[in-house]
């Protein structure tokens, strides 16, 4: 293999992984709690700025970057810092967004702090050097390596994996076990199981902080490997790419989650960069969101519950009533 | 000190405009349950039918707008008919974000072709010219627009609650199930509501255009100021998207005299989060009336 | 078993999407070899105008230069991406163009905003990067050795008016001046500048505030600039809706200041023209290094070809349309004397204090990389017709016409 496709395909790798993480911390806060967080790129916008901050160390006043803070913290410390400062976040933001709202208007109030959060970044521009960004963020362990760049694109791959794996360990701990079931039980119906004496918002709360934490843990992968993150890299739609990801691999479950990663953000827009220029200008640009739009509409349309269904869950009594997964949600949502 | 009278009585005068264009956006959101992220991009819609009618055919913007707010009734039920009552039951809020934010696109899409990215902005005698007024310079298109704009409201509120039409629309606010049960078609209301939530941005359009200069990607900003307006109002309320309107408007611009521009959209979300954290439901939203 | 047939469904349709990207990949690949030159621009988003002012300055000089033989006996041809004017989108896809698509050379997208990451890429794989649109101190802060920017300085963007400034006898010169500007790497040194040289020159700062580049609403800001009644006004401005709102705001509170100059803006030509009306623009000046009137040999056939294609007036061609056809012409002039198209050729050839010529007058690059020899102008709208766009200062030039000062009331 050419040197060229090694190193693309390492690229798309990497950022696979970091959808893959992405899909389930959203998948924990939509899949499970059925929480509508619709600022999620918010955290692992929060995360990348962490990172970025850690390991830029700190602006010089004729620095061309200005920026709170400043370290040089080593390697795995940034990215740990920045799952913690992505948990925090959502940790302010759920006790003011989830205080039991109608999960329609939840949507609405996270799509604003999404907003929100924009505009401070651009506009403060002490902040994170707003809406130029930050740049040069230091590549991870480089300076130790020694290695070829395109060794060093395989090292950050095997790395990801890694945090991919640790990611995945996390998620499985709280959804296999007998918190994944009150999650989902609370889904499905939320003054069901806070009479079956669930903590209810300590639930939400749980998920919500959990999934802001391991959004922050991606950002910061991310950020690490393109090296620069701006106001204009985590807009509002980007959002809508990993619900796309999730309604069309099937929420609910950690597989649907990878299988969603891997066909939207990554198959689907990786394809769209492959199309020659055509039309006018900003066409294809434009068909890429279209297509998430309608992609999620057809899947929704046609295959409610994804590429990979959430798995039924059977209860020895209740057979012939299984406790389907969208059954109980949709007759809250429109009673 | 008078910069702060100037910013107080501007936020009046270009916050019932806002407020007209968030007016549609509750109104949707109240009855259907749909957030409609291409309300930004059909007020820029709008701005353009008024850009052609006075530009190719010498109609005046505010006659304009008998054609616009029909024209913008039919691409709202369009939008219902092809995409908003195919969304399923599961997860509709959710999706009618994801397919209205296409739908934005599209829009956008087509008014890029048609017209390019180049910036316009809508024209006429009374867009520069202003009167004095204790000892303010009163721009007359604030002056109209705030009229109009209070017209239109005051037209939907009547509509809400003095007619049947009005009472079957607020039926389905509170209660979808029960207004079907009670023999009301709810799916009928749904595309209607949807039709008139779309015609009033026609009329704020026309004012946007005429107070900024846009190009097709102009609702992009719009859509946050919208939004934000509809939450702190509270939830399909309109008095609630007035007075959310006139005080974000206000806030920000007494801010940007006093203080710093840089502070002013700063300190108007912080006032937000305030309220949220105050008042879940926005300042007029009722509270859990559909709650889980 | 229904559910099954919808999953293998649902995995097909995607299967088919992507096989028809492949194709549609595998089929632009050609058997000729032409010079492949990588660009990203901002074709939506934020800059979008500007982004396609520039490809058509970019294709109009590939035009030119493929109807004339080519370069170095080669066809020419670009390789445009979007960034939607994103700064982290911009680096993924100059990284693309250069690492996957093997370009062989590489040109700048609009705006410093963009050029800054953007060079650390190109310089990272060793490429020339020569753009036109870059030129704020923050570009070449990094002290790069391969950037190059073709277009003016910005710092010195408006030295002519306040020359002009000190050179009116005493009674006639402004006392007072506001400077409303925008947070942009692009305008604050600008504007930071002029505020310097005016206040030393004895013009009082009547306003200095910063206001964020995402505003929709400009009215306030506007408004508080006409309560100052200061004599002149320097805005410092990126876009049209900017200058538009600030314009309209202050004929509503019957501000005419004695002379009104934007950083960017009314440069744009028609698209200026047409946001902000004809009569309006009388007056109204902007500093900058050409113009679609530029009386030179070059520029004027260039604006030739451009209205040949998309039509309009010399005074209507934007700015960057020009900046955009001089990155060519300056990397066409190397490629051809170097005979290779070595980035790192390219490099020593343009740092070697060469002067090579543009639409926009000759070029010739300092040790940082600008354009030493670029002369800033004043250009201002004149009359009410929208179509004489008039290089004013500096006065000395030959080409200058006599300012309109102070400037008529708006839309007279």
């Amino acid at each position: 293999m050419s040197s060229a496709w090694q190193f693309y395909i390492s690229s798309v790798l990497i950022y696979l992984g970091v959808d893959i993480m992405a899909c389930w911390g959203l998948n924990l806060q939509f899949g499970y709690a059925g929480l509508v967080n619709f600022s999620f790129i918010v955290f692992q916008a929060a995360g990348a700025y962490t990172a970025a901050v850690l390991t830029l160390g700190r602006p010089g006043p004729a620095s061309i970057q200005q920026y709170l803070g400043g370290a040089h913290w080593p390697f795995p410390l940034p990215v740990l810092a920045a799952g913690a400062v992505g948990a925090l976040l959502a940790a302010g933001v759920g006790a003011i967004g989830l205080r039991r709202l109608r999960s329609d208007y939840e949507a609405m109030v996270m799509l604003v702090v999404s907003l929100i959060a924009t505009s401070i970044a651009t506009n403060q521009t002490n902040l994170v050097n707003g809406a130029n960004g930050l740049d040069l963020v230091p590549k991870p362990l480089a300076g130790v390596l020694h290695v070829s760049a395109l060794s060093y694109q395989w090292f950050y791959v095997a790395m990801t994996a890694v945090v991919c794996v640790l990611v995945f360990l996390l998620v499985t701990l709280i959804t296999g076990s007998p918190l994944g079931r009150s999650l989902r039980a609370m889904r499905e119906n939320e003054r069901a199981a806070a009479a079956l004496g669930r903590n209810v918002t300590g639930l939400r709360m749980l998920a919500f902080v959990v999934g802001g934490g391991i959004a922050g843990i991606s950002g910061a992968i991310l950020v690490m490997f393109i090296s620069a993150w701006s106001p204009g890299s985590w807009l509002y739609p980007e959002t809508f790419v990993f619900f796309t990801a999730l309604i069309v691999g099937g929420s609910g479950n950690n597989m649907g989650a990878v299988v969603g990663a891997v066909l939207v953000p990554v198959a689907f827009l990786e394809a769209t960069r492959f199309l020659p220029q055509f039309g006018p200008p900003g066409f294809i640009d434009a068909v890429q969101w279209i297509a998430i739009g309608l992609l999620a509409l057809v899947f929704l349309w046609f295959w409610p519950r994804g590429v990979v269904p959430e798995r039924r869950r059977r209860f020895p009594r209740a057979r012939s009533q299984p406790a389907a997964t969208g059954g109980g949600r949709l007759e809250q949502n429109s009673p | 000190m008078t910069s702060l009278y100037a910013g107080l009585i501007d936020g009046v005068l270009t916050g019932a405009v806002y407020a007209l264009m968030a007016a549609g956006l509750t109104l949707i959101f109240g009855v259907m349950d749909i957030i409609n992220i291409a309300q930004g991009v059909f007020v820029v819609l709008a701005a353009y039918l008024s850009y052609v009618l006075a530009v190719h055919f010498g109609i005046d913007l505010f006659v304009g707008i008998l054609f616009t707010m029909p024209a913008l009734f039919l691409v709202g039920i369009a939008v219902d008919w092809a995409f908003i009552r195919r969304l399923p039951a599961r997860d509709r809020t959710t999706m009618s974000i994801l397919v209205t934010y296409a739908v934005a696109i599209i829009v956008e899409g087509v008014l890029t072709v048609i017209f390019s990215v180049n910036y316009v902005q809508l024209r006429a005698w009374y867009v520069t010219r202003s009167f004095h007024l204790l000892g303010f310079y009163l721009p007359y298109i604030y002056v109209f627009g705030f009229g109009m704009a209070v017209v239109l409201m005051a037209a939907i509120y009547l509509m809400l609650y003095r007619t049947r039409f009005g009472r079957s629309i607020r039926a389905s606010l509170q209660n979808r199930q029960a207004a079907r049960l009670i023999g009301i078609n709810v799916d009928r209301v749904s595309t209607l509501t949807f039709g008139i939530g779309v015609a009033v941005t026609a009329a704020g359009g026309m004012v946007f255009g005429a107070t900024t200069a846009f190009n097709p990607n102009s609702g992009y900003d719009l859509i946050s100021r919208l939004l934000s307006i509809v939450i702190l109002g509270g939830l399909g309320s309109m008095a609630g998207a007035m007075v959310a309107a006139i005080s974000m408007l206000m806030v920000e611009d007494v801010v940007a005299s006093v203080w710093s521009p840089l502070w002013s959209e700063v300190v108007f979300f912080a006032a937000l989060v305030l309220v949220l954290t105050l008042r879940p439901q926005g300042l007029f939203g009722r509270s859990f009336s559909r709650a889980q | 078993m229904k559910g099954h047939l919808k999953q293998l469904l649902a995995a097909g349709v995607m299967a088919g999407l992507m096989g028809v990207a492949l194709a549609a990949c595998g089929g632009s690949s050609s058997g000729s070899k032409p010079i492949v030159i990588g660009i990203s621009l901002s074709l939506s988003g934020d800059f979008s105008a500007d982004g396609q002012a520039y490809q058509r300055g970019y294709e109009l000089w590939a035009n030119y230069v493929n109807s004339h033989g080519g370069i170095l006996g080669r066809q020419v041809k670009l390789d445009i991406l979007s960034d939607a004017s994103s700064p982290t989108q911009v680096d993924t896809n100059y990284t693309k163009l250069i690492s996957l698509d093997h370009v062989n050379l590489v040109f700048g997208p609009f705006s410093t905003l963009l050029t800054v990451p953007s060079s650390e890429i190109a310089h990272r794989y060793g490429y020339a990067f020569v753009e036109g649109a870059g030129g704020a101190p923050a570009a070449f802060a990094k002290g790069l050795n391969n950037i190059f920017d073709v277009s003016l300085p910005v710092a010195d963007y408006m030295v002519p008016l306040v020359n002009w400034i000190k050179s009116l006898p005493a009674s006639e010169r402004p006392k007072t001046a506001a400077y409303p500007t925008s947070n942009d790497p692009f305008t604050e040194p600008v504007i930071e500048k002029a505020k310097d040289l005016l206040q030393a020159a004895g013009v009082k700062t009547v306003y200095s505030q910063v206001f964020p580049a995402e505003d929709t609403d400009y009215s306030p800001i506007a408004q508080d600039v006409a309560a100052t009644k200061a004599d002149i006004v320097v805005l410092g401005s990126v876009d049209v809706p900017t200058v538009s709102a600030f314009m309209e705001a202050f004929e509503q509170d019957h501000y005419s200041p004695k002379a009104f100059v934007a950083a960017a803006g009314p440069d744009q030509g028609s698209a200026f023209v047409s946001a902000v009306g004809a009569a309006e623009t009388d007056g109204v000046m902007v500093p900058g290094g050409w113009s679609g009137t530029y009386q030179n040999a070059q520029s004027k056939a260039m604006v030739k070809r451009y209205i040949a294609k998309y039509g309009g007036t010399p005074a209507g061609v934007n700015a960057d349309v020009a900046e955009a056809y001089s990155v060519g012409q300056v990397v066409d002039q190397a490629v051809t004397h170097n005979k290779s198209l070595s980035n790192a050729k390219i490099i020593k050839y343009l740092h070697s204090g060469v002067i090579l010529s543009s639409v926009q007058g000759p070029v010739q690059f300092n040790a940082k990389g600008e354009n030493g020899r670029a002369v800033g102008f004043i250009f201002q709208w004149q009359g009410t017709s929208g179509t004489e766009f008039k290089q004013v200062l500096p006065t000395s030039d030959p080409s200058s016409v006599k300012i309109l000062f102070p400037k008529p009331y708006w839309g007279n």
